[in-house]
């Protein structure tokens, strides 16, 4: 499990972050939206940004936040 | 859909689409990707048209291959029948023999074709994306392909750019510009907007098709259009998540909770409807979504099934899973039961996975698992048993089993190996169910294992199994049990001595597994069938490896598994023995067999079929080629008579080119190994130390149950006698190695020495004899060939050599690609290469240039 950070254009509903736990959300400037929450892996990352994707969403960045293993 | 807008500009892209080039509509759900493609396919009825719609079970080349038939055969295609059956089954792509047979179809057809692969995204196997890039870039010109994706998947786009062979319409290509979304939102909802309005939704949505149709539908029941675009306008939530629950708010509630029961559904049907909302008015409701265009899309023409697009499936099940998981699981119990039903087990299975019903899951997988794992289907069980081990808290022990099975079956080996070890971890695995375990692991552990390591866990299998009662045993697949876990561990030991170049105690081996009850089952028959003739092989007992490797593909046909990687190891021995008896073409036909089923097959297999591709390529374009195709040569856990083999062919080259240091340095580095020999022998030939080499001779301890050894012993003795000017001693010595290769045609090693065969030449001028005649001929063809092919800068390859002996044929190009199993396109790459290696402008010119070469051999020659 680590904690990741994702910025986006939009605000991201239940669907995209519903593999998520401890999720936050925030908005930078009422135009770029930050999302961090804990994913057990890179490839559910993956997953989130496929929903994001297929919401609509445009993405602007991400990162891990915790050190790798 | 009636309400869906014909975007004229985007159509006209699409008609762009050169011939025999590729379309590629990459854009996230819901941008109007499938509806642009149903109105351009519908624009140009000219075209014949095959669609597979993917769904991750295609991820299964088996169920791929099985769909491409079935849509081509709808488009008026013939098409192989037995296209499906060659896909290795349990491999993660289609394979070259399906590909190639593919591309037969498509080069034939005659009529203009269009090719669609809607929701390319789910594929995730890179191999078989790669394979429909090389569809791509080899369309006949009649043909054109349609790719649509949500992401990019990984085509050769910069080549098909390059080439100028493809169209690409991507988000913001689909998006609707301002006209076209006013368009579609008053058609949709039956308002006229103000135009402030519409172009606030337009700019809102970003022109995203899904988007602008649910604010449409919203704006059907909205009061005051300008307030509800206002709010929609304002608020942050995201686009598509706020106009899902807009528009299912203002639905009815019985509509509302037909939606989101019947959105578990992969399709839809009045019947099944039915069943899930254990209702009766499914036929209804499905009218009622269709004329309020609520995302329902026809599947047929007769109204009987439909599916949501797929984004709003998403959504809604989204929706439904948060407020009530309860009632979601329950539909989808009800769904699962009536695919059961109905027979649908993929179906079913899917659903139990996505509700977690992990006990029904894992029933329901068993009762089919041997079914699918005799259609090859083993990457569909890995898939299932691996969700479900993953998912089931204190899963039995016989999920792990079974999954261990699958992925041996789909040669996971690495996979099976992490699964057999986190069974070794439980406290719980009875006595039979660790023996059958460790049976399998056996079986995975062929590549990564030492032999000896593998011989050692197969006899503790089979000293276990005389412990345990035969009911005792786990079953795996529904094709386990104790008569297969012996059966198993004996082939498995059997190849074990074989890698380790105990080739006798392999052969006694495999004979005591012909006995056991394993072998009623086919596919084991087949396996050990076709290693004894592979043993027999490589002993130099041609004869019955001939008659075992017939026993075994006759066993395949019987149960029409001739195409299964199971009878790859009876090609590679047909392989062996047609090297031996120096009959390239037949090594040639039997390679090309073997390599269709071989992939996926573990690391000892495919080094195998690479020696003996070495092997042919060194008679047919020489040693220097042979040790190119060698290239990084074989694992030296393919065992010793493998490993020795790829060593020797580079050392013949290095003696060839006259590099004896190289050649000695090649040998010093190499495991010291009985199968050596020879090359040490010849090595101390070359230079002319007959000491040395009569002190390796006699170093070298044959099995004199071993024709192949007596034979090349035997040649290598009456070599150094000649050698030593004992004439006649060395001509004795070559009737006693005559009088045992010709009982079993083995040519080979009196082939391979030169002074020997002038020994034979001057034997058949003196006492004509078949055999020896045959000798004569087969150094005059294989001499010129390879005094030919050494004339040419570049040689010319083996498949190369087979276009050129159709040349003067006046066969077609068409009618060579079907000869020969290729495409058209392949046979013109060939024919180019072949002018410009010969340096001909033109058929006759290369025709003339090969035969004075000598390269030239007759068809089927």
């Amino acid at each position: 499990m680590a904690r990741y950070e994702i910025e986006t254009d939009g605000k991201p509903g239940g669907f995209v972050t519903e593999a998520m736990e401890q999720v936050g959300i925030s908005s930078l400037n009422g135009i770029r939206w930050r999302v961090v929450g804990t994913l057990a892996d890179d490839a559910a990352l993956l997953g989130v940004l496929h929903r994001m994707h297929d919401a609509h969403l445009h993405l602007l960045g991400f990162r891990r936040l915790d050190p790798p293993p | 859909m009636a309400t869906s807008v014909p975007r004229q500009r985007l159509l006209t892209r699409l008609d762009r689409i050169p011939p025999g080039g590729t379309g590629l509509l990459v854009a996230p759900a819901g941008s109007g990707k499938s509806v642009l493609l149903e109105q351009w396919a519908a624009a140009h009825p000219e075209l014949g048209s095959c669609s597979v719609d993917l769904t991750p079970q295609h991820n299964d080349p088996v169920a791929l291959a099985a769909a491409i038939v079935s849509g081509l055969e709808r488009a008026g295609v013939r098409v192989d029948p037995q296209l499906a059956a060659k896909v290795a089954p349990g491999g993660e792509s289609l394979g070259p023999a399906a590909v190639a047979s593919l591309q037969h179809a498509l080069q034939s057809h005659e009529d203009r074709l269009l090719l669609v692969l809607d929701d390319a995204h789910l594929l995730r196997s890179p191999a078989l994306v790669a394979e429909l890039g090389e569809l791509a870039l080899d369309l006949p010109s009649l043909c054109r392909l349609v790719v649509s994706s949500r992401w990019d998947v990984g085509l050769p786009v910069r080549d098909l750019r390059l080439a100028g062979r493809v169209v690409e319409l991507r988000a913001a290509d689909l998006a609707f510009g301002p006209d076209e979304g006013i368009e579609l939102l008053e058609r949709v909802s039956g308002c006229d907007l103000a135009a402030d309005d519409a172009a606030t939704l337009v700019a809102r949505t970003e022109g995203w098709a899904v988007g602008l149709q649910l604010a449409a539908i919203s704006l059907r029941s909205a009061d005051d259009p300008t307030s509800f675009v206002q709010e929609f306008a304002g608020t942050d939530r995201l686009v598509v998540e706020y106009l899902t629950e807009e528009v299912l708010a203002r639905q009815k509630p019985e509509v509302q909770e037909f939606l989101l029961d019947t959105s578990v559904l992969p399709w839809l049907s009045a019947e099944l409807c039915d069943a899930v909302t254990d209702l009766d008015d499914g036929r209804s409701m499905l009218r009622h979504l269709l004329e309020s265009s609520l995302f329902v899309i026809p599947l047929d023409r007769r109204g009987e099934r439909y599916r949501y697009h797929h984004l709003v499936a998403d959504l809604l099940r989204s929706v439904a899973g948060g407020r009530d998981p309860q009632r979601q699981r329950a539909a989808r119990r009800r769904a699962a039961d009536w695919f059961v039903e109905h027979g649908r087990v993929h179906e079913a299975v899917d659903q139990l996975l996505a509700s977690e019903q992990w006990a029904d899951a894992a029933e329901l997988v068993r009762a089919h698992a041997q079914d699918h794992y005799e259609r090859g289907e083993s990457a569909t069980l890995v898939s299932w048993l691996g969700a479900i081990e993953r998912g089931y808290v204190d899963a039995p022990v016989s999920i792990g089993i079974d999954l261990l099975a699958a992925e041996v079956a789909s040669n996971r080996f690495v996979r099976a190996a992490e699964t057999h070890r986190r069974l070794g971890r439980r406290d719980d695995v009875t006595p039979g169910q660790r023996v059958a375990a460790d049976a399998l692991y056996a079986c995975a552990g062929l590549d990564h294992l030492p032999a000896d390591t593998v011989i050692d866990l197969s006899s503790e299998v089979l000293r276990s199994l005389s412990g345990l009662e035969e009911a005792e045993v786990a079953d795996f697949l529904g094709v386990g049990g104790a008569a297969s876990v012996r059966t198993m561990s004996g082939f498995m030991m059997a190849i074990a001595h074989f890698r380790s170049g105990r080739l006798d105690t392999a052969a006694d081996v495999l004979e005591w597994v012909t006995t056991t009850e394993g072998m009623e089952y086919p596919l084991w028959r087949v396996n050990t069938l076709g290693a004894q003739a592979l043993v027999r092989a490589w002993q130099g007992h041609l004869r019955q490896a001939v008659v075992l490797a017939d026993r075994a593909l006759a066993a395949a046909d019987e149960v029409h598994l001739q195409q299964h990687p199971a009878t790859c190891i009876a090609h590679l021995a047909l392989a062996a023995v047609a090297y031996q008896r120096h009959e390239p073409d037949q090594m040639s036909r039997a390679l090309q067999d073997a390599a269709a089923r071989i992939d996926g097959r573990g690391r000892v297999l495919r080094d195998l079929l690479l020696l003996l591709e070495v092997r042919r390529a060194a008679l047919v374009e020489g040693p220097r080629r042979a040790v190119e195709l060698l290239g990084d040569g074989v694992a030296d856990g393919s065992g010793a008579p493998i490993v020795a083999g790829a060593v020797v062919v580079e050392v013949r080259s290095a003696i060839s080119s006259g590099e004896v240091g190289a050649a000695r340095v090649l040998l010093d580095a190499a495991v010291p190994s009985t199968w050596l020999a020879p090359a040490r022998i010849e090595l101390e030939l070359a230079v002319g130390d007959l000491r040395a080499a009569e002190h390796e001779l006699a170093r070298w301890h044959i099995d004199v149950g071993q024709p192949a050894q007596i034979v090349e012993h035997g040649v290598l003795r009456c070599e150094l006698l000649a050698a030593s000017g004992d004439v006649d001693a060395a001509i004795g010595q070559l009737h006693e190695v005559l009088a045992v290769a010709e009982v079993e045609g083995l040519r080979r090693p009196l082939l391979d020495r030169r002074p020997v065969m002038r020994l034979v030449a001057a034997s058949v001028r003196r006492r004509p004899d078949p055999f020896l005649q045959s000798l004569v001929n087969a150094e005059r063809t294989a001499s010129a060939l390879n005094s030919g092919q050494s004339r040419l800068v570049d040689p010319l390859t083996d498949r190369e050599l087979s276009v050129l002996e159709y040349l003067p044929t006046r066969m077609t190009n068409q009618e060579i690609a079907s000869t020969l199993h290729l495409s058209v396109n392949t046979v013109k790459t060939h024919l180019r290469n072949i002018y410009r290696k010969l340096e001909a402008p033109d058929r006759d010119a290369a025709v003339e240039t090969a035969s004075e070469l000598g390269v030239l051999r007759p068809v089927g020659g």
